[in-house]
């Protein structure tokens, strides 16, 4: 499983969304309704998937499906 | 029970050791005791040694003031850390709740750092408070559930025990600047035991976070 295919089964779970339904535009809380216990849930379990700490800074602009997906194709 | 029996042995925990917070706790007990007559019941359901999140209903900033007392003298003098919205972390409520080692959670934005200490202090054996409303009641009725606390009980394993207090909306409620006698009542409910199998099931919190509230109003009284 690639890390964008982890990522997505992580946001699918948690919005209870099809994976094939998670377009990179759309957006956590607008569209997806992950407000921001469950949030903190998600960012937690990338962090745990991925075994990084996301930054306050970070977490801060990870609002859409294409800025998470973005984002863990960046890590190292 | 509201006797004043011998406190309990244990913890040996540094906050709970240190002098200042133990003259702290006692300083508290005219308010408790004879302002406000305090009397609390299920106290036992307060584990001795385990993490666990106590989970009360909030009317007042005098909220975990009496939440503490029963806990303290009769729980092997253990402590609540409670998450406190990084607005009160000024001047003399600040020191205070630093020195009680609130946690300090932003209003403002996802705060990770928060969460993860709130995670690391259960994981270490230590009581947490959360208020699931998140503010106190405007009018004496509950305000919205989060699901915040379950979300975290979850991903730790530690029990909720849901505590209901009643009274404190006539002590202090968010409107008034200073305390007036009124009787205080708490009650500890049974810890609801969490499954951590599934961390990313949201609609378990949603469960859990309903039950809290249910559990929370079968003892409340709308002031």
């Amino acid at each position: 499983m690639t890390r964008r295919e982890r990522a997505l089964a992580i946001i699918a779970e948690i919005s209870k969304r099809d994976i094939s339904d998670l377009t990179p535009e759309l957006e956590l809380v607008a569209d997806l309704q992950i407000d921001s216990p469950k949030a903190v849930v998600l960012l937690l379990e990338l962090e745990q998937a991925f075994g990084v700490e996301v930054s306050d800074a970070d977490a801060a602009g990870l609002d859409t499906v294409g800025r998470i997906l973005d984002y863990v194709e960046r890590l190292p | 029970m509201t006797d004043d029996s011998p406190p309990a042995t244990g913890g040996g925990k540094a906050l709970e050791d240190r002098l200042l917070v133990r003259l702290g706790c006692r300083l508290h007990i005219p308010l408790i005791r004879w302002y406000c007559r305090l009397r609390w019941e299920g106290v036992e359901h307060v584990p001795l040694e385990r993490g666990a999140i106590l989970c009360p209903n909030h009317a007042s900033y005098l909220d975990p003031t009496f939440l503490f007392y029963p806990i303290f003298f009769h729980r092997g003098r253990r402590l609540v850390r409670f998450l406190a919205v990084d607005i009160y972390f000024k001047g003399l409520l600040g020191w205070y709740l630093r020195l009680f080692e609130s946690i300090r959670v932003s209003k403002d934005r996802i705060d990770l750092k928060a969460y993860r200490e709130t995670i690391a202090r259960l994981n270490e054996g230590k009581l947490v408070g959360i208020f699931p409303e998140g503010e106190r009641t405007r009018d004496g009725r509950f305000m919205t559930f989060q699901i915040g606390a379950a979300c975290i009980a979850i991903q730790t394993g530690a029990p909720l025990i849901p505590v209901t207090i009643n009274g404190t909306y006539h002590v202090l409620p968010r409107h008034w600047r200073f305390p007036r006698p009124a009787p205080v009542e708490i009650i500890f409910h049974p810890p609801i035991d969490v499954d951590p199998s599934d961390r990313l099931d949201m609609d378990y919190a949603a469960d859990l976070t309903r039950r809290l509230e249910e559990t929370i109003g079968s003892r409340y009284v709308v002031p």
